[in-house]
């Protein structure tokens, strides 16, 4: 070694004496204890329980009625942030996978660079599993971010394949489990589940140097085994995803406000001209807009506006009768049809804006108000014609709103 | 205990044998000051030999230092430098990991088994007993009423601020009140200004503790099961959402006691501003990742509902210490801290969730800091030694044990790197360790990312943040100095309220 001998202050044997190096254990394992107490304070926590529940559980003390929630709990996840928490789900599991798996090797192991290399990228995918969770990053950004790491990661074990023992081989054929049960749910990275098995078994055959039969048998196992987990997982963390999407489809009902869709409306409308036409009354059609929903999902976010949109459609449930079609026409329209006269849109229109007001949430400090524009025809005129009439009357009232309140 | 459902007592009975036993039981928990810190020092101590031990045990198993590993010299361009591959046998960092998961799931299975514990035998039950008879059935299916309650002393400054927030919120309060204590300026002129209710305390010396009291003795007269009471700082201001979210978790969860606030740091100041802006970001993400179990109800902003306020009221120098009647003990130096182990060992339930954020005034010089840590350390120390060892106590006692072996560890770490670099012939590379820290780096600036580069830029040049780490156990260590030379806890300069 040709490294100059001139420490600064004390001699260098000070770094190899006995009572330093137990000082550096000492200081060693403060740094564990403190990376663990760490640890517990990023990964997440089971949620809070309600002692209720627990002591219902357990079988300790009474029942009582009073603990049980008065008001139905409202899922306020949409399917976009589910998704999020997918992703944030499957980097947590893969680092998990990788993490322990490198352990493993590197405990039978002599401590072999290339698996400390894999923890490393073990605990950099849950790092990205939290922050992923934490920042709220848009599903298009997190998917990509998966779909780029998985395939960086399968690269990386095909080279460290390709030179260290078989063995490690078996890293790709647990990724492929695992990412392909993640990776089904959505479309675009079934390649990266094909590219994982289609490695292995390129894989496998080259370093056999003959193609044989037994290292596609556990590829098919595992595809078997993906399937089998993508359904177990579809049945718990994206079943709101599905519900939103077949009641979507079905087009009947809103799945935010419980509402009927634009679809549903267009759809059930005619029985209710059928009816009028059976009873010789006229068919009213009356949209209720939200005044500046824009500027409160801006304000306070879209959670909030949403339940604004939910607080609007239930005050209009609330005030319409019940033989009254309801649905969400666009974003924050509401259209509701209904059989009767002038005077059953009056009350209606008085009815909804005091319902309104009840309802504690405001937009800062204007209130919540709604706009409202009416039309009124013979069953013979067709739904959609009398919406676009109530819009035409919607957008004077609207207005002539705006100028008295600029005059 | 089951309360008595026929006829609960108007008044507590005062012969009722639990008092006098309650009393002998805080009597008998009360550590006296001096062995107070003796118990921490001790514990530290002990701590500090055992991992010694453990140190020693390490380093002969593993023949640690035995084989030098050796020194690489590597030419990048016209320079030389030296590398050294040295990092610790595959067994080691095994049983490292495995000591570091162990240490992490033995953290967060005490608390979260202690508070299972808790909701088992939920004391606050009992007490309604105490309380006025009423008709709860209907009550109760009422969404919650909010009064906001906020005390202020001299507080023209930035009360305008704090009302306009309340006027900003999505679901407005029912009413506001606030409570003006010794105010000279023109804090009640401006709240009448605002519209709001303004409650004036009469001879009050007792600090916020007791103009609290004694506004709260009128206000929760009148009050029920489905009134919440809002109790901020006059130099706070709420994130819009903060009342409706709380009085929804009010309403889903009967049994809530208390929605907390997620306190941020409100801007300017320079670099002391930082570093408290950064130690609060990081606060609130533990928060978030313990989902919302709260430390401390903070005085800067908390929803009670009115009934766990009357229970602590009620329960005072019976089950808990402090005066009976009195909602807030005004022999605490931090009175939000007091009122947060009162309800827990009250068994109530708190939570404080990510909505529920608030943005308050920072100490602008490092003498304003140090006194204000000072109280806050003091207090809570002192609010422990009254409560003793209890299960909704031993999470805190924790934490404190952890702060004192904090300064140990920490400055061990220093000195072991000050040795280490006056020691060395020449700059040496150690990719293992580097790694090591740049660990603790990613994960200091992962938690303060929201803060803004100013936050992520502090945190990455980690050294400034490890001398304000160090600074606040300076506090600490005068801290267990004061208490055990019993000097005297003074409240802290004037208008400042307490945080945890």
């Amino acid at each position: 070694m040709t490294y100059i001998v001139a420490s600064i202050l004390l001699p260098q044997s000070t770094l190899t004496s006995p009572w330093f190096i137990v000082f550096a254990a000492f200081v060693g394992v403060n740094t564990i204890i403190y990376m663990g107490l760490t640890l517990s304070k990023l990964i997440p926590w089971p949620r809070q329980a309600q002692p209720q529940r627990v002591r219902t559980l357990l079988g300790v003390g009474a029942r009582d009625d009073a603990a049980e929630p008065i008001v139905p709990r409202v899922s306020r996840e949409t399917p976009a942030e589910s998704g999020v928490h997918d992703i944030a789900g499957a980097f947590g599991w893969l680092g998990g996978v990788v993490l322990l798996l490198s352990s493993v090797f590197a405990f039978l192991g002599r401590g072999n660079l290339s698996d400390f290399l894999a923890m490393g990228i073990g605990l950099v995918f849950l790092t990205i599993a939290q922050v992923i969770s934490r920042t709220k990053m848009p599903t298009r950004r997190a998917t990509w971010l998966w779909a780029l790491s998985v395939s960086a990661l399968a690269v990386a074990i095909a080279l460290n394949a390709s030179q260290g023992g078989l063995e490690r081989l078996g890293y790709l054929l647990v990724l492929a489990v695992v990412v392909g049960a993640v990776s089904f749910t959505w479309p675009s990275f079934v390649f990266a589940t094909v590219f994982l098995l289609g490695s292995y078994v390129g894989l496998g055959a080259r370093m056999t140097s003959v193609f044989n039969p037994a290292w596609i048998a556990p590829a098919i196992a595992a595809a078997i085994a993906g399937a089998l987990l993508l359904v177990v997982r579809r049945r718990s963390l994206s079943i709101l995803k599905d519900v939103d999407r077949l009641e979507n489809q079905l087009g009947s009902t809103d799945v935010l406000t419980g509402a009927l869709t634009r679809q549903g409306l267009i759809t059930l409308g005619p029985s209710v001209r059928r009816a009028a036409q059976r009873t010789s009354q006229s068919v009213f059609v009356m949209i209720v807009d939200i005044d500046d929903l824009a500027s409160a999902n801006r304000n306070y976010g879209m959670g909030y506006g949403d339940d604004l949109l939910r607080t609007v459609a239930e005050a209009i449930r609330t005030a319409a009768r019940d033989a009254d079609l309801l649905g969400r026409w666009s974003g924050d329209e509401f259209a509701v049809i209904g059989m009767g006269a002038e005077d059953s849109i009056k009350a209606l229109s008085e009815r909804i804006p005091r319902i309104i007001g009840e309802s504690p949430l405001t937009l800062g400090k204007t209130p919540l108000r709604v706009n409202i524009g009416t039309a009124i025809g013979s069953p013979e005129n067709h739904v959609e014609v009398l919406v676009e009439q109530a819009l035409d009357d919607l957008r004077r009232v609207a207005g002539s709103a705006g100028e008295v309140e600029t005059a | 205990m089951e309360p008595d459902k026929e006829s609960p007592p108007l008044d507590p009975p005062k012969n009722d044998p639990r008092r006098g036993e309650g009393r002998r039981e805080i009597e008998r928990l009360r550590v006296d000051r001096v062995g107070l810190g003796q118990l921490v020092v001790m514990l530290v101590a002990g701590m500090v030999l055992s991992v010694a031990a453990i140190s020693v045990a390490v380093v002969r198993s593993f023949a640690l230092g035995a084989n030098p590993s050796p020194i690489l010299t590597v030419h990048i361009g016209p320079w030389t430098t030296y590398v050294s591959e040295q990092m610790p046998v595959a067994a080691l960092v095994i049983v490292a990991l495995a000591g570091m998961a162990g240490v992490a799931a033995a953290a967060v299975s005490l608390e979260v088994g202690t508070t299972l514990l808790l909701s088992l035998n939920p004391r606050r039950r009992s007490l309604a007993a105490y309380r006025r008879v009423r008709d709860e059935s209907q009550a109760s299916l009422e969404p919650v009423r909010v009064t906001v309650v906020i005390p202020a002393h001299n507080e023209e400054d930035t009360l305008p601020a704090t009302l306009e927030g309340l006027e900003n919120q999505t679901r407005r309060p029912d009413r506001t009140i606030v409570v003006a204590d010794n105010s000279t300026d023109r804090t009640v002129e401006i709240a009448r200004e605002h519209g709001v209710e303004v409650f004036e305390t009469v001879s009050n010396w007792k600090k916020k503790a007791g103009a609290l009291n004694q506004a709260l003795s009128v206000i929760l007269s009148d009050k029920g099961p489905s009134d919440a009471i809002l109790l901020m700082d006059a130099d706070t201001v709420l994130s819009p959402r903060f009342i409706e979210v709380a009085a929804c978790g009010l309403d889903e969860d009967p049994e809530l006691a208390a929605v907390g606030a997620r306190f941020s740091g409100a801007e300017g100041h320079g670099m002391i501003g930082q570093f408290q802006r950064n130690e609060f970001l990081r606060y609130s993400a533990q928060i978030s990742a313990r989902r919302g179990r709260v430390f401390v109800l903070t005085g800067t902003a908390t929803m009670f509902r009115a009934d766990a306020l009357l229970d602590i009221a009620a329960a005072r120098g019976v089950y808990i210490p402090g005066q009976s009647g009195q909602v807030y003990d005004t022999a605490a130096l931090t009175e939000d801290n007091e009122i947060t182990l009162a309800l827990k060992s009250l068994g109530g339930e708190m939570i404080s969730p990510d909505e529920c954020g608030d943005v308050t005034e920072i100490m602008p010089t490092w003498r304003a800091l140090w006194v204000q840590r000072q109280r806050w350390q003091r207090g809570a120390l002192e609010n422990l030694s009254q409560y003793g060892v209890t299960a909704s106590t031993v999470r805190y006692w924790g934490q404190q044990f952890g702060i004192g072996y904090g300064v140990v560890a920490l400055n061990s770490s220093i000195a072991f790197m000050v040795i280490t670099a006056i020691s060395v012939d020449a700059w040496i590379w150690f990719p293992f360790w580097m790694a090591v820290t740049a660990m603790f780096v990613i994960e200091r600036t992962i938690t303060v990312w929201h803060g803004g580069w100013r936050a992520r830029l502090l945190s990455v040049v980690l050294i400034p943040e490890i001398c304000y780490a160090v600074f606040l156990q300076a506090v600490f260590v005068k801290c267990l100095f004061d208490i055990t030379l019993q000097r005297t806890a003074k409240w802290g300069h004037a208008g400042e309220v307490s945080k945890p």
